[in-house]
C-alpha cells in the first residue's frame, strides 16, 4: 500500500539516453502500465524503481520517504520477472517460502536442520501464508513441484505467488505474460486485474502489448524514446491522444492516418473535403482516423476493398481510396463493419468519415484541436 | 521390405576403435592381473588371485593406498575450493578478471616436470626459498607458536624428504597445480547463472553475500561441481610426475609419497612384473569407476532440474 513517485529519472547507458527527465507519480492503489516499443526504457524505468537499476540523476519516493539510495532488498516491493526467475533446485512451495524467510526468520532459524526447530510455530505460520498464496493462485496442488515440471502458465503462477506471498507496498511485472500463448495471455490479462482489484495494492506494469495496458490499467503511460509521451486512463489515451506516436502506438488495428490540410481560415480539408475546423498550424497535416471513425455510405470518398479481415463479432474492411492514388501513392484505410456484412472483395465502396472523431496532427506530431462551434456545425 | 543392415556399417568404426583401445587393454589387463606374466617371456602362470591377495594384505601396498588417498583427499577439497573461491573473486571483479585469470591458470599450462625442479629447489632445506624466508621470522612473535619456535631452533622442515611432511608438500603442490583448471570450469559456470535470479533474490531479501550464495550461486554451480568433483578426482588419482621427478628412486621417504600410479610404473615397468602392475592397474579403474557412477547417479538425482 503504498504511493510511488518518480522524479526527474535519467539513466544512460555510456552515450545512450536511456531515460530523459522522467516524472511520474503512481497513487496508492493503482494500477499504473508503462507502455511502449521495445527500446523505450520502460523496463529500466521499472528496474529503477526497483532499485536494480541506479538512476543517473533523480529521486525514487515511496509513500513519500526517498529510497534513491535505499537498497532493492529494504524496499519491500515485490517483482514479477519477464522470466519468471524462480529458483529452479527449489520446489513451488520452497520458491515461495524464500522471501518469508528471508525476511521474517533471523539468521540462526534459516539454518538448515536447526532453524526449523528453533522457529517451529513461525514456520507453521509461514507454510500457512505460502499455502494461502498458493489458494489464491490455484496452485495449491503443485506446491511440491520443481519449476522445471511446471507449463509455462504455472510457472507464470507460482512466480505471481513468490510476489504476492508477503505483503509488498507494490507490486513490479516486467512483462509477465510475454512467454505465455495468446490465450492464457488473454485469461491471464483478467485473472491479474481481478487480483488487483482484490489486494487493493498498488501495480506497477510494464508491457509492449497495448492491449494489456488498455485492458488492466487504471492508468497508462506511453513512453517512446525515454519518455513518458502521454500518461492517462486507457479510454483517454485511445480517443484523446496527444502525439501522433501515441495515436499510432495505441489501438488494433492500428489508427488510420491521411494526409490533410489546413487552410488560412482554419478549415481542415481532408481530400479537398472540408471537415472542421482548427487552430494553431497551416498548411500539411495529418489526419487520423480510428476504424470505426469511418464507416461505409452512400457518398464520401471512393475505394476498393483489397482485404477483408473477419474476427467473428466484427470484420475489418482494408480499402485502397482512389483518391490520391495518382499523386502521394494509394491510401489505405482500415475500417471496422458489423459482421455479416455483404461487400466482399474487390468491391467499390464509398465512405462516410465521423469529422467528430477525426484527430488531426501537425507535421511534428503534437495534437491540433478541433474547435468545439465548428463541431457543432458539423453535426 | 528387405532388413537393411547399414546401421551396422555406421556403427562399426566406433565400435570397432572402442573395442581396440578401450575394451580391449582392460581386458588384457584383467587376463594379465591373474598371472605373472613378465615382458619378454613366452608364457605365464596362472596365479589366481595372488596378485590381488598381494595388493591387500602387503605393508608396501598399504603404504601405496595410504599415499594415494592422503594425497587425493588433500587435493580434491583443496583444489575444488580454492577453484572456486577464485572464481568468485574473479567473477566480481570489473576490471583485471584476465589478468588473474592468467595468473592462476599458468601452473595449469607449465610442464610439470620443469615446475616440479623450481619447487625442488624453492623447497630445499639450506638454499631454498621456503625455509630462507621462514628463518627471517625467527625472533618475531611467530615464534610463540610452537612448530615455528622448534624450527627456529634446530632446523625447519625437510619438505621433501622428511615422511612426516612429503606427501603433504607433494599434495601442495598438487594443489597450486590444479586449482586453475577448476577456477576455469567454475567461471565458466558462473557465467551462465541468469542475472534475473539475482534480481530475485534481492528483491525476496537475500542481503548478504552469503545468502545468494546459498540461495542462487551454489545450487546453481551444482552440475559445474559435480564435474568438477570427478575430474579432480580422476586427476589426483592419475598423479604420477611430480612424484616421478621428485623421487625417481621410488615413492620418496620411507615410501610416504608410493602413489598408485607410480606403484604401476615401478612395478610393471621398472621391474617387469607385469601382473601385479596390471592388478593394481584394475584396482586403479576399479576406484575410477566407482567414481564416475557416483557422479552420473549424483547429475541425474540432484543438479539437473529441467
Amino acid at each position: 500500500m503504498a504511493k510511488v513517485e518518480l522524479t526527474g529519472i535519467s539513466k544512460a547507458f555510456g552515450e545512450i539516453s536511456v531515460l530523459k527527465n522522467i516524472d511520474l507519480q503512481i497513487e496508492d492503489g493503482e494500477f499504473v502500465t508503462l507502455v511502449g516499443p521495445s527500446g523505450c526504457g520502460k523496463s529500466t524505468l521499472l528496474r529503477i524503481l526497483a532499485g536494480l537499476e541506479a538512476a543517473d540523476k533523480g529521486r525514487v519516493l515511496i509513500d513519500g520517504r526517498d529510497v534513491t539510495q535505499i537498497r532493492p532488498a529494504n524496499r519491500n516491493l515485490a517483482m514479477v520477472f519477464q522470466s519468471y526467475a524462480l529458483y529452479p533446485h527449489l520446489s513451488v512451495a520452497e520458491n515461495m517460502m524464500t522471501p518469508l524467510r528471508l525476511r521474517d526468520l533471523s539468521r540462526a532459524q534459516r539454518l538448515p536442520l536447526f532453524g526449523p526447530l528453533l522457529a517451529r510455530s513461525k514456520m507453521v505460520d509461514l507454510k500457512a501464508q505460502v499455502l494461502d498464496a498458493a489458494q489464491t493462485l490455484k496452485i495449491d496442488h503443485l506446491l511440491a513441484r520443481k519449476p522445471g515440471e511446471l507449463s509455462g502458465g504455472q510457472r507464470q503462477r507460482a512466480a505471481l505467488g513468490r510476489a504476492l506471498v508477503r505483503n509488498p507496498v507494490a507490486f513490479l511485472m516486467d512483462e509477465p505474460l510475454s512467454n505465455l500463448d495468446a490465450a492464457l495471455r488473454v485469461h491471464m490479462r483478467a485473472e491479474l486485474a481481478e487480483l488487483h482489484r482484490r489486494l487493493a495494492t498498488t501495480f506497477v506494469y510494464v508491457t509492449h502489448d497495448q492491449a494489456e495496458a488498455l485492458t488492466m490499467s487504471d492508468r497508462m503511460a506511453v513512453m517512446m524514446g525515454g519518455k513518458i509521451l502521454q500518461i492517462g486512463p486507457p479510454d483517454v489515451i485511445y480517443n484523446d491522444p496527444h502525439h501522433l506516436e501515441v495515436a499510432k502506438f495505441v489501438g488494433s488495428p492500428p489508427i488510420n492516418l491521411l494526409p490533410g490540410e489546413i487552410s488560412g481560415a482554419g478549415t481542415v480539408t481532408l481530400f479537398d473535403a472540408p471537415i472542421g475546423h482548427a487552430r494553431g498550424h497551416n498548411g500539411a497535416v495529418m489526419i487520423g482516423l480510428r476504424p470505426e471513425a469511418v464507416s461505409l455510405a452512400a457518398q464520401g470518398p471512393k475505394g476498393r476493398v483489397v482485404h477483408r479481415e473477419n474476427l467473428g463479432s466484427e470484420i475489418y474492411l482494408h480499402v485502397v481510396l482512389e483518391q490520391g492514388a495518382l499523386e502521394q501513392g494509394a491510401h489505405r484505410v482500415v475500417l471496422r463493419t458489423a459482421p455479416h456484412t455483404s461487400v466482399g472483395l474487390g468491391d467499390s465502396v464509398r465512405l462516410a468519415i465521423d469529422a467528430a472523431r477525426a484527430l488531426i496532427f501537425n507535421p511534428d506530431g503534437r495534437r491540433l484541436g478541433f474547435t468545439e462551434r465548428e463541431l457543432e456545425r458539423i453535426a | 521390405m528387405p532388413r537393411s543392415y547399414a546401421h551396422l556399417w555406421f556403427i562399426a568404426p566406433a565400435l570397432f576403435l572402442m573395442f581396440v583401445i578401450l575394451l580391449l587393454p582392460i581386458i588384457l589387463a584383467g587376463t594379465l592381473s591373474f598371472t605373472n606374466y613378465s615382458l619378454g617371456n613366452t608364457g605365464a602362470d596362472w596365479v589366481g588371485f595372488d596378485n590381488y591377495e598381494r595388493i591387500f594384505t602387503r605393508s608396501t601396498y598399504e603404504k601405496m593406498f595410504g599415499a594415494t588417498f592422503r594425497y587425493v583427499f588433500v587435493v580434491v577439497p583443496m583444489t575444488v575450493a580454492l577453484g572456486l573461491g577464485a572464481a568468485l573473486l574473479i567473477h566480481s571483479l570489473t576490471r583485471f578478471g584476465d589478468l588473474y585469470k592468467t595468473i592462476y591458470f599458468l601452473p595449469v599450462m607449465a610442464a610439470l616436470i620443469a615446475m616440479a625442479i623450481v619447487w625442488e629447489f624453492a623447497l630445499h632445506p639450506t638454499v631454498g626459498i621456503v625455509n630462507a624466508t621462514l628463518e627471517r621470522g625467527c625472533g618475531t612473535f611467530l615464534e610463540r607458536w610452537h612448530w615455528y619456535a622448534q624450527g627456529c631452533d634446530r632446523t625447519f622442515p625437510l619438505w621433501l624428504t622428511d615422511r612426516d611432511y612429503a606427501i603433504w608438500t607433494v599434495a601442495f603442490i598438487g594443489v597450486w597445480q590444479g586449482f586453475g583448471f577448476n577456477m576455469v570450469l567454475y567461471l565458466a559456470g558462473l557465467t551462465s547463472i541468469p542475472r534475473e535470479l539475482y534480481h530475485a533474490a534481492e528483491m525476496d531479501g537475500a542481503k548478504s553475500g552469503w545468502d545468494r550464495f546459498r540461495l542462487v550461486t551454489w545450487p546453481m554451480l551444482g552440475p559445474t561441481t559435480v564435474f568438477v568433483v570427478t575430474i579432480s578426482f580422476i586427476r589426483s588419482f592419475q598423479v604420477f610426475d611430480t612424484v616421478e621427478a621428485f623421487y625417481p628412486q621410488g615413492g620418496g621417504p620411507s615410501k610416504s609419497v608410493y602413489v598408485m600410479m607410480f606403484a604401476i610404473y615401478e612395478k610393471a615397468i621398472q621391474q617387469n612384473l607385469m601382473g601385479i602392475g596390471a592388478a593394481i592397474t584394475i584396482v586403479f579403474l576399479g576406484f575410477v569407476m566407482f567414481l564416475t557412477i557416483i557422479q552420473r547417479w549424483l547429475v541425474e538425482r540432484r543438479t539437473h532440474y529441467v
